[in-house]
């Protein structure tokens, strides 16, 4: 618990028994409980005031040891999850009943053995080990701990049953620390001890007559700690030894973390691996934490996320507050071995090696694929400068960084660089990739031989990583599932190792779960726990018939507060196909003159209440995926499509928004309310389109859609006059056909007037709402905002534009009413799509959108900047959307509906649900848009096979030195076109980066000059990479 | 939020206890002036509390006739009470560097003072001591969450010690919530940090846990609290200071029969 920068001072506890205590709980009436504290003084370095830790530890001898067949040990009723969960049923070789119990460092290194269903099915966490595991890594005790308790495995009746022991709460099993001994030292010790308690306890207890015969067996692969539990009489063995012992042992060998290899003698020969490094280091050593803190603190150093440039992965990015450009990190040597998105310490190199950006186009996968992984070539890096070590004072490194600040102002050609010296939290969780085939020696391969090949990685950001594994050719071909364990540094590449088999490539199973695990969406059925929580009618689920009914309300008392909305005539316009319905609208014109407009949300929150296994479950996918052939429901199907969706012709409860419009659509009031209604008709938006332009239908529902086609056109047009965005994005939807599920078309989404009705509607109850709770919720309420763009992110498209297009063409960002203008300015008479092109351009240049609680930001930075509005949030979608769900509690708790929940009041919380609401719905999104692109990918493989070369036209967004990137717009893909495709002597090649433009000879010996923003036709081709065997758009030259 | 598992899966809490345990009590009396004089005009005689980490001595002087200096604050009819809590610098985490050099106590200990003073006073059977003053003075040596529960239960020992008459014994608990449904009694510090809480004090309540019979007469909360959890709270804070109070009286038994045998 105690890190070595503490000093502890010498216990001055004493252990003593205390005759008095209370527990409510009659059995455990005579327990008693020892007390021991100790006093601690620490020094941290932010603190250099002493600080004196005071904690009181209880020891007890009622910490029962979970096992079934265990008769002594007795559970305390009270408390959640406490009853017998071992079983003995894994079974050694030895044809012995065991029960692991796991030491910290196999748990840091097997978690994925852990979490596979063929091992560890009972085994017992000391406590010792969890606390260390805290300190060590908290996203693997994140892990850890969701799979505590009993979990219920794919083969039925069977379970995964891990339990921790509380063994520093046990009398028996707890150890004081020596004077001599090394926190670590103590913490193995104990962990022994508990083994050593354990199998005393089940097997050889005389005293109370118990013998299990259960083997205890303690996993380590510490030498010391095997050697010692030797001397006490505890089996013990390494993870090797174990996997050996089991009878399924084959199978499971090839997910051995690779880790362990060398981390055995690290321990233990640490001088010889220090006098033999420095020569063979592909890498420099990183900075001890001590030089990084200071480095920090005085300037010196700086502390960024590193993001791998999207085209590039030997270049990175560090965005630092300091700087108004983020810092360039470019070739293998200054990256040092950072994976993107790890949170890295970086120095900035002298000026004299200050670089370009680079405008060449690299690959991970292209890039030297055929080294034998076994070998650590050292291939010069073609980007990377001959780094000369000039040593440089920190206050040298500081006027370096003023220099480099006026330097990213002046000239736009060198940009500051820098280098890893140190990686403060790596990023690494489970990657989707394939094995190299050029790696895998198909000859040697006898079944029994590890072999090292490479595995490429699904996101080509990141570098490959070196498995071990004796199913190579088996697995070729196959996307696989891989953790990656260490890099060390005289390895050019990240060791790693095999975890899970995902299935041949290219089909669609395989393709869909890569996917959702490459974007860690979850996407296992809901648990039994969850299920649970839905109302018991299941379907026939009704509303009451009569809102007053007394049998009614004493069943559920905020009955009587609900409004009966029944009468209204309300209808939903949704896409076609559409399910899950969250919205359905009214409109009726008042006595008057002015409107009454109702927008009706599905009232998910009566179903979801807070605290329940179900919230929790929902709080944590945060988003439904929507993929192409898929959905990844956030709540369960029931609720869903079925309870909350707002159907036609049946009762619904309905969170109402209720306005007051007048003919201008202004609101003259607003009221909220939870309410019970009945949809007349549920509209596809072209159906609805087609009704409201029907001139034969004159009925009241009509009228009222017709009314509020018309108040939305009003909203619109007062949105845009504030200056909302009109932006773009190629979106495009894919046909399946109906038996097959095969992808056979596609096309741009095609919008109607009715889209943009109920979007409106949509986007008014969302700014009420946002204004309602944020009023009653001044700290919490869940608000959505979108901060204005720096202006250094449209450097670059002005540039292109200026220079290129129009030298009047320039994009105005002093607020968006300016860049919606400057926008809509950008219109190329000859064609059409030149303004939607710029406006996708500008699209990316934006900052995204982020859910927030109130009190996290000041009132101006509410502001949402694409909408134009002042304050927003997601009020909607409650079925498919988290934040919807927060929103709708707190404006229940804010028009006094029901009391707010505690977790929706705490402002920490709150930001804990929005930081992972954020992630899951970028996740979301980037889920959606792979799933997209394969099926895109798969369409035109059909098309392919027609023979005849589709010729598309396409538009240059991006130029390389050694290619340009091209948009086509009919498949809303992009592709990069090489210049090896196209020219015919690299010598006549000219790059002029200044003008954008690239010159070559084409094949038919003539010159050819490509420029940006150029319209080509272009021949879309879909090729299967041989290397990463993802179908990918090739797009060539015409 | 904290990485803090404030009651984990198999019902333990933090520090190893359950949720309704509390921690270690033990009173003593410790006494600087002589013990001769042991009637209700002594001079004074400390009260030390130990109640888990929370060390605290309290110190009664009088009922006696009051000094020049306050003598304007007299009543005709009965006593007057006048507390003062002393929270030592040493006491906290951290050293506290004062800010103001008068030596004037922080607003939380003034807070205390106005609460604890209201408490007693209806405590106290004042009508026994007319024109005269009773001076409370607590000091707090070392902390460890639920200071105030603390204070209260020494402050009830000592009065008991000193012989002056009350109507019941005073017995006080911290209570927090965790996860909106499990509720712990008599904090430590580092539940108190991260935890919604409060302190309850209970008068009456017969010695054999009769609940029905306590009557709450301080409720405290920390910060804003959730009225849903209101009922729970009051029930396990209840039971707690019934607990207590059998704790207390064996404890104030033993320590005057102790004190008994050393007059003879």
């Amino acid at each position: 618990m105690s890190t070595d920068n503490k000093i502890i001072l010498p216990s001055i506890g004493k252990k003593r028994v205390i005759n008095e205590n209370f527990t409510s709980n009659k059995k455990s009436k005579n327990l008693q409980v020892t007390t021991k504290y100790f006093i601690k003084n620490s020094n941290n370095l932010n603190n250099v005031q002493p600080v004196k830790i005071l904690r009181e530890h209880y020891l007890r001898d009622d910490i029962p040891c979970s096992v079934k067949k265990c008769q002594l040990c007795q559970y305390d009723s009270g408390s959640a999850d406490s009853k017998p969960i071992l079983e003995d049923s894994d079974i050694l070789s030895n044809n012995k009943n065991h029960i692991a119990v796991l030491d910290t460092n196999v748990i840091v290194n097997s978690i994925d053995m852990i979490e596979n269903e063929k091992i560890f099915n009972n085994i017992i966490i000391p406590q010792t080990a969890l606390d260390e595991l805290k300190n060590l890594s908290f996203p693997i005790y994140k892990r850890l701990k969701s799979i505590i308790g009993s979990t219920e495995l794919s083969d039925e009746n069977k379970y995964k049953n891990i339990s921790v022991f509380y063994n520093e709460f046990m009398n028996k099993t707890y150890c004081d620390r020596l004077p001599t001994e090394s926190i670590n030292d103590r913490n193995d010790r104990s962990i022994r001890k508990l083994a050593k308690y354990l199998d005393y306890h089940l097997n050889n207890n005389i005293k109370k007559n118990q013998s299990l015969n259960i083997q205890i067996v303690l996993i380590t692969n510490d030498k010391l700690n095997l050697e010692k539990c030797k001397e006490i009489g505890v089996t013990a063995m390494n993870i090797y030894e174990y996997i050996d012992n089991l009878t399924n042992s084959e199978e499971l060998k090839d997910m051995i973390p690779q880790y362990d290899l060398t981390a055995d003698h690290k321990i233990n020969d640490k001088d010889a691996d220090v006098t033999k490094s420095s020569s063979e280091d592909f890498y420099d050593e990183y900075y001890p934490n001590s030089r990084i803190s200071a480095g920090l603190k005085n300037g010196s150093i700086y502390q960024g996320n590193i993001q791998i440039s999207e085209h590039n992965f030997l270049q990175g990015y560090v965005n630092v507050n300091s700087f108004p450009k983020p810092i360039l990190i470019k070739g293998m040597k200054n990256l040092n071995r950072s994976f993107n998105s790890d949170v890295v310490a970086i120095e900035l190199l002298p000026e004299n090696e200050w670089q370009q950006e680079s405008s060449y186009q690299v690959d991970s996968e292209h890039y030297d694929v055929n080294l034998n992984p076994d070998v650590n070539e050292d291939s010069e890096d073609a980007n990377l400068a001959e780094s000369n070590s000039v040593i440089i004072s920190d206050k040298q490194r500081r006027l370096l960084a003023q220099e480099a600040i006026k330097q990213s102002k002046n000239n736009k050609n060198c940009v500051p660089t820098g280098k890893v010296v140190g990686i403060i939290r790596r990023s690494w969780r489970q990657y989707v990739g394939q094995i190299v085939e050029a790696s895998v020696d198909e000859e040697n391969n006898s079944g029994t031989n590890y072999q090292s090949c490479f595995v490429l990685l699904y996101d080509l950001k990141l570098p490959k990583v070196v498995i071990k594994t004796r199913r190579a050719v088996e697995l070729m071909n196959k996307r696989i599932l891989i953790g990656v364990d260490s890099w060390p540094k005289d390895k050019k590449y990240p060791l790693g190792h095999f975890i899970k088999d995902l299935g041949v490539v290219e089909s669609r199973d395989a393709e869909t779960e890569a996917l959702l695990l490459e974007h860690d969406v979850e996407y296992r059925p809901f648990s039994k726990k969850v299920l649970q929580c839905l109302p018991e009618e299941g379907d026939n689920w009704k509303c009451p018939v009569d809102l007053k009914d007394p049998q009614e309300i004493s069943k559920d008392p905020s009955l009587v507060k609900r409004v009966d909305l029944r009468d209204k005539l309300i209808c939903s316009i949704d896409p076609p196909g559409c399910v899950d319905i969250d919205d359905a609208l009214h409109c009726k014109l008042l006595p008057n003159g002015n409107y009454e407009v109702g927008v009706h949300i599905a009232d998910v929150t009566h179903f979801v209440k807070p605290n329940t296994p179900l919230d929790q479950e929902g709080a944590s996918r945060g988003t439904s995926v929507y993929l192409v052939d898929k959905r990844i429901d956030m709540l369960p199907m029931l609720l869903g499509t079925n309870l909350c969706s707002l159907k036609p012709y049946v009762d619904r409860y309905a969170f109402s928004v209720i306005w007051e419009l007048d003919s201008n659509a202004n609101i003259v009031n607003v009221d909220f309310m939870k309410s019970c209604i009945k949809s007349r008709e549920a509209f596809a938006y072209e159906e609805a389109q087609l009704r409201i332009d029907d001139k034969n239908k004159n009925d009241e529902l009509t009228m009222g859609m017709r009314n509020l086609l018309k108040l939305s056109k009003l909203l619109k047009q007062k949105r845009l006059d504030a200056g909302a965005l009109n932006l773009a994005s190629p979106e495009v939807k894919v046909y399946m056909d109906s038996e097959t599920a095969d992808a056979n078309d596609v096309e741009i989404k095609k919008t109607f007037e009715t889209n943009s009705l109920v979007e409106e509607f949509m986007l008014l109850a969302n700014i009420s709402v946002a204004r309602k709770i944020q009023e009653a919720f001044p700290q919490t309420a869940m608000l959505r905002r979108h901060a204005s763009p720096p202006k250094t992110n449209f450097d670059i498209l002005n540039d292109m534009l200026t220079k290129v297009k129009d030298p009047n063409f320039k994009i105005i960002l002093d607020s968006s009413k300016t860049l919606a203008e400057s926008l809509d300015r950008i219109e190329d008479p000859n064609d059409s799509f030149f303004n939607t092109l710029v406006r996708i351009l500008s699209t990316r240049c934006m900052m995204a959108a982020e859910y927030f609680p109130s009190g996290a930001h000041p009132y101006a930075d509410y502001r949402h900047y694409g909408l134009a509005v002042d304050i927003y949030t997601h009020f909607t979608s409650p079925i498919r959307r988290y934040c919807d769900v927060v929103a709708h509690r707190q404006l229940a708790g804010a028009i006094g509906y029901e009391m707010l929940d505690l977790s929706h009041r705490d402002k920490n919380k709150m930001e804990i649900i929005c930081k992972n609401i954020n992630r899951r719905h970028r996740n979301a999104q980037f889920a959606g848009r792979g799933s997209i692109e394969y099926y895109v990918g798969q369409v035109m493989k059909k098309e392919n096979e027609s023979e005849k070369p589709k010729i598309e036209t396409g538009y240059v967004i991006k130029m390389f030195h050694n290619g340009f990137q091209v948009l086509v717009p009919k498949f809303g893909v992009e592709g990069l076109i090489r210049l090896e495709n196209m020219a015919t002597d690299m010598k006549d090649v000219d790059f002029n980066e200044d003008q954008y433009t690239l010159t070559f000879k084409t094949e038919d010996k003539a010159m050819r000059t490509v420029r940006v923003f150029d319209k080509v036709d272009v021949e879309v081709k879909s090729v299967l990479d041989p290397i990463t065997n993802k179908r990918t758009a090739q797009l060539l030259l015409k | 939020m904290s990485r803090f598992e404030f009651y984990n899966s198999q019902g333990l809490r933090i520090d190893g206890r359950r949720n309704f345990e509390l921690k270690n009590f033990e009173s003593s009396l410790t006494t600087t002036s002589n013990f001769n004089n042991f009637s209700r005009n002594s001079q004074s005689s400390t009260t030390y509390l130990q109640m888990g980490q929370n060390k605290i001595l309290v110190n009664i002087d009088g009922p006696k006739e009051p000094t020049n200096s306050n003598k304007s604050k007299i009543d005709q009819d009965k006593a007057v009470l006048d507390i003062n809590i002393n929270v030592t610098k040493f006491s906290k985490v951290n050293r506290q560097v004062s800010t103001n050099n008068n030596n004037s106590p922080d607003k939380q200990t003034q807070e205390w003072e106005f609460e604890i003073k209201r408490l007693f006073e209806k405590i106290i059977i004042m009508d026994s001591y007319p024109k005269s003053i009773i001076n409370i003075a607590v000091t707090v040596l070392q902390q460890d969450g639920g200071i105030l529960a603390s204070i209260i239960n020494c402050v009830s020992i000592a009065l008991m010690n000193n012989s002056i008459q009350i109507y019941d014994i005073v017995t006080a608990c911290s209570v927090g919530v965790v996860d909106q449904m499990h509720y712990l009694l008599d904090l430590n510090h580092l539940e108190e940090q991260f935890l919604t809480s409060g302190t309850i004090a209970v008068v009456g309540g017969s010695p054999t846990q009769n609940v029905e019979d306590a009557n709450v007469c301080l409720l405290s909360f920390n910060d804003i609290f959730p009225l849903d959890l209101l009922d729970g709270f009051m029930m396990a804070g209840i039971k707690g200071c019934c607990t207590l109070k059998d704790i207390m009286v064996t404890q104030v038994k033993a320590m005057n029969i102790n004190k008994l045998i050393e007059i003879q």
